[in-house]
């Protein structure tokens, strides 16, 4: 799954500390998220989604399509 | 995901790993050269803890010097910066601590005596620390659960599946193989060293797949 959290957070020039204080997660698992080494649980996709306030499909998204 | 790595990272991983190499070496060295008079080291399961116990033992030891010195320790530890280690100190101190009780209770068990060696340790005083140890090892896990994220969680939980994998394969194997008379059974210190060592081999390959262990 890729993702454009580093995008979102440098838009609003939080540092990976930054984000991960406002988040409760650390500086550690958001340069994992921003660099596709680990998948967020949904509860902190939906929590970046608020703090950015955008939908959840915005920050991250794949390439999948359902097969007919 | 292939990186590619500029000249201080490089530097990075070669001073760690060389380091690391080294200061193992040596410890080991010197640990066997003072103790083999009393324990028997010829005996594979105890030279199997006594390496696990060490390394252990210098895992844990490496990340209090580098949180106390925080500039020094973002040389050696995989952080961005010493910032990151000032931020991380909470979640730090239980690892480091769960790390040094376990490789302290493999070296008690490993310096008790054993064939004609009076060891370097009662049996009383090895069972007392590995108490000891044990006791504090789940104080410890139980301190680091409300210390960690949900990233660490997710990488604990895949490197536990995987030791019990493997852990499951070795020495489920080798227990078929030992009822059938084809080898003997492993000692039981053997049998503590080889979870260890599986645990941490875990790890490693969980923390590796991902690139974590790649200097950031």
């Amino acid at each position: 799954m890729e993702n454009r959290v580093k995008a979102f957070r440098e838009g609003r020039s939080w540092s990976q500390g930054e984000l991960g204080r406002r988040l409760g997660v650390s500086r550690q698992t958001i340069n994992a998220v921003e660099t596709d080494k680990y998948d967020p649980s949904l509860p902190l996709a939906l929590r970046m989604a608020k703090l950015f306030a955008v939908p959840v499909d915005q920050i991250f998204f794949d390439h999948w399509e359902p097969q007919e | 995901m292939n990186q590619v790595m500029d000249g201080p990272k490089t530097r990075k991983l070669i001073l760690q790993l060389v380091t690391g190499a080294v200061v193992g070496a040596a410890v080991t060295y010197f640990f066997l050269e003072n103790a083999s008079s009393a324990a028997d080291f010829d005996d594979p399961a105890r030279l199997t803890a006594v390496a696990a116990g060490i390394i252990y033992v210098l895992m844990g030891a490496i990340v209090p010097i580098g949180a106390i010195v925080p500039g020094a320790g973002a040389k050696f530890l995989n952080v961005e910066d010493a910032a990151e280690i000032v931020e991380e100190r909470g979640k730090l101190a239980p690892s480091a601590i769960v790390c040094i009780l376990l490789g302290v209770m493999l070296l008690a068990l490993a310096l008790t005596p054993g064939g004609d060696l009076p060891g370097a340790l009662s049996r009383d005083a090895a069972a007392w620390i590995a108490a000891g140890c044990f006791a504090a090892l789940v104080v410890a896990s139980l301190w680091m659960r409300g210390k960690i994220d949900e990233f660490n969680r997710s990488l604990g939980t895949e490197s536990a599946a995987l030791a019990l994998y493997l852990s499951s394969l070795l020495f489920g194997g080798w227990g078929a193989l030992a009822h059938l008379g084809y080898v003997d059974w492993i000692a039981p210190l053997g049998l503590l060293a080889g979870f260890a060592l599986l645990q941490l081999a875990a790890m490693f390959w969980v923390v590796g797949r991902r690139g974590l262990l790649m200097p950031r």
